[in-house]
């Protein structure tokens, strides 16, 4: 019993991070049918904010070297603004674009700001351990949790709450989900597609800081390669649950989250390096079965 | 030419805004849409725009709404261009419109369809929130208001489509036939709607639709096109009996429906 609350635990913080990501792709995928493949590079661009640039294995801080409220307040901060700039320059200009094009642009952003990584920190991972209070174990009923894996799932749970309410209750919020389903008629009734957007963007930076202080607290490493993984793992989460539904997308994250943590138990031992791979096979096998995602999204193709 | 009795500036004795298309060309590679059409359309009044299938009436609508750029024509509201205007702005000046399928915002609420449509005038959520539920009341729809439009029936869904339209605060509604897969008293029921626009909301209509007793029972004018151009506009009356109408789009098939309904 304790053993599979442990991986419960496991699987659930893990899909955080997955329902992170999937829900910043599916967010701006619903209102511009954009593909943002970028999402996972603002998150190494987060982490890699907490170092100053520096070729040596030895990581040299930067906003890292903050107090803690200030280090979050800006590892946001940057990340928004990456993101904010990033539609301003990338995918503005594009609004009028096929979706392949704009898919295009997103894989070109990604891969510049990969190489912009490697240009000023190498390729080597950087080992940062993001203070020790949250490296600790706490005991809850007899289960040994590691308190960043609890910190995790109370802060993805909150930003659920509070996003659903944004949507919900906010003008702004109200404006996303009508532009979600008719992007082409909210404008006709007076939303202002930039502000729209630009609030997705804005979001789904927030959200990718979010994610990039989350996973450097939880492995310790900062590598190049971290972000666009995610965004691999977080965009077929979307596609799972259903593209253009938010609450699909943010419980495709939880369960590609819990479909690793379980296959990381169960898996012989040989083959748990191979894990993501049976984790996409397990993609491919409910796209067969459910086309359309696990909440299909009944809204017809934009016109 | 007797019913093209409109002087140039308008039909006088309707105040209000104006909102002109002039002379408007639209050419598709070689195939012309429309060739140098106008409408006048006033604040208060409702007309009527008729057509045989491709006659260009939709095409028309499109250029006022800022959909269609014209190649050639200009396109007005008090003087104003609106040909460059994004399609915010031109709902911002007061230009709204609704469409042959409702396209309503379908998982969200009948309420939040009509609160996204106030929001560009700047107003909090509690005051689009009070606009919708006014228009609500008004339309007859206070029942449904928090059900999620996709729920709807076919003439509420269009009740609510025109609801949303009224939300953004229009000067004028360009409505893209609202009757079509009504039944008789759906269709009364619209038209009643329909007419009291003007009054209720100072808002001018124009009106796209094939079913001519909902155009005779709404419209005080009727525009007609044919092969892009404008063949006639007048009262409904000097329309139904005008020869070159009964041609073009009357003809043998709408004769008998035309003829047998009541004119106000």
């Amino acid at each position: 019993m304790g053993y599979f609350l442990q991986v419960v635990i496991d699987a659930v913080s893990l899909g955080s991070l997955f329902a992170l990501v999937s829900l910043s792709i599916g967010l701006i995928f619903g209102i511009m049918r954009l593909i943002n493949f970028a999402q996972g590079d603002f998150v190494t661009i987060g982490a890699y904010s907490l170092l100053a640039p520096a070729a040596g294995a030895a990581p040299v801080l930067f906003l890292g070297a903050l107090p803690w409220p200030l280090m979050i307040v800006l590892v946001l901060a940057v990340v928004v603004v990456l993101a904010l700039v990033t539609e301003r320059v990338a995918f503005r200009p594009l609004r009028n674009a096929e979706p392949a094009t704009l898919l295009v642009s997103s894989f070109a952003v990604s891969y510049f700001l990969q190489n912009l990584v490697i240009v000023l920190y190498t390729s080597r991972p950087k080992a940062l351990s993001l203070g020790t209070e949250i490296s600790t174990v706490v005991d809850i009923f007899g289960l040994r949790i590691a308190s960043i894996q609890l910190l995790t799932i109370v802060v993805t749970i909150t930003l659920l709450v509070a996003i659903s309410a944004f949507l919900r209750f906010t003008p702004l919020g109200l404006q996303m989900r009508a532009s979600a389903e008719n992007f082409r008629m909210a404008r006709l009734l007076g939303v202002r597609a930039n502000r729209v957007i630009a609030g997705a963007f804005a979001i789904a930076g927030f959200l990718g800081g979010v994610v990039a202080l989350l996973l450097t607290a939880q492995t310790g490493v900062i590598d190049v390669r971290a972000g666009a993984t995610l965004a691999v793992f977080g965009f077929f989460a979307t596609v799972i649950g259903g593209m253009g539904s938010l609450v699909g997308a943010a419980l495709g994250g939880f369960l590609v989250g819990a479909v690793s943590a379980v296959l990381q138990t169960i898996l012989p031992a040989d083959v748990r390096p191979f894990r993501d791979a049976v984790v996409f096979a397990a993609v491919i096998v409910v796209l067969l079965v459910r086309p359309r995602g696990i909440i299909a999204s009944k809204s017809k193709e934009r016109v | 030419m007797g019913i093209l009795d409109l002087p140039r500036g308008g039909p006088s004795g309707y105040p209000g805004s104006r909102l002109i298309a002039e002379g408007v060309t639209v050419r598709f590679g070689g195939v012309s849409a429309l060739s140098g059409v106008d409408l006048e359309l006033g604040q208060s009044e409702i007309v009527g725009l008729i057509g045989p299938n491709g006659a260009g009436k939709t095409t028309l609508v499109n250029v006022l709404t800022g959909f269609q750029r014209p190649t050639q024509g200009k396109v007005e509201l008090d003087g104003l261009d609106l040909r460059s205007d994004k399609p915010f702005q031109l709902a911002a000046r007061g230009i709204s419109r609704t469409f042959q399928a409702g396209r309503l915002f379908r998982r969200l609420t009948v309420r939040e369809n009509l609160e996204v449509a106030g929001f560009h005038t700047g107003c909090t959520r509690r005051q689009a929130r009070e606009t919708a539920d006014r228009l609500l009341e008004e339309l007859d729809l206070t029942a449904f208001a928090g059900s999620t439009a996709g729920s709807l029936n076919y003439g509420h869904e269009r009740r609510v489509g025109i609801g949303r339209a009224l939300a953004t605060k229009p000067k004028f509604v360009l409505m893209d036939e609202p009757a079509s897969g009504m039944n008789d008293a759906e269709c009364e029921e619209l038209v009643a709607c329909i007419a009291g626009i003007p009054a209720q909301f100072g808002c001018g209509v124009l009106l796209i639709e094939h079913n001519m007793k909902v155009i005779l029972n709404a419209c005080e004018r009727i525009q007609v096109m044919d092969g892009g151009k404008r063949i006639a506009m007048g009262k409904p009356k000097a329309i139904i009996t005008d020869a070159r109408v009964r041609a073009a789009y009357f003809g043998t098939r709408h004769a008998t429906a035309a003829g047998g309904n009541g004119i106000h």
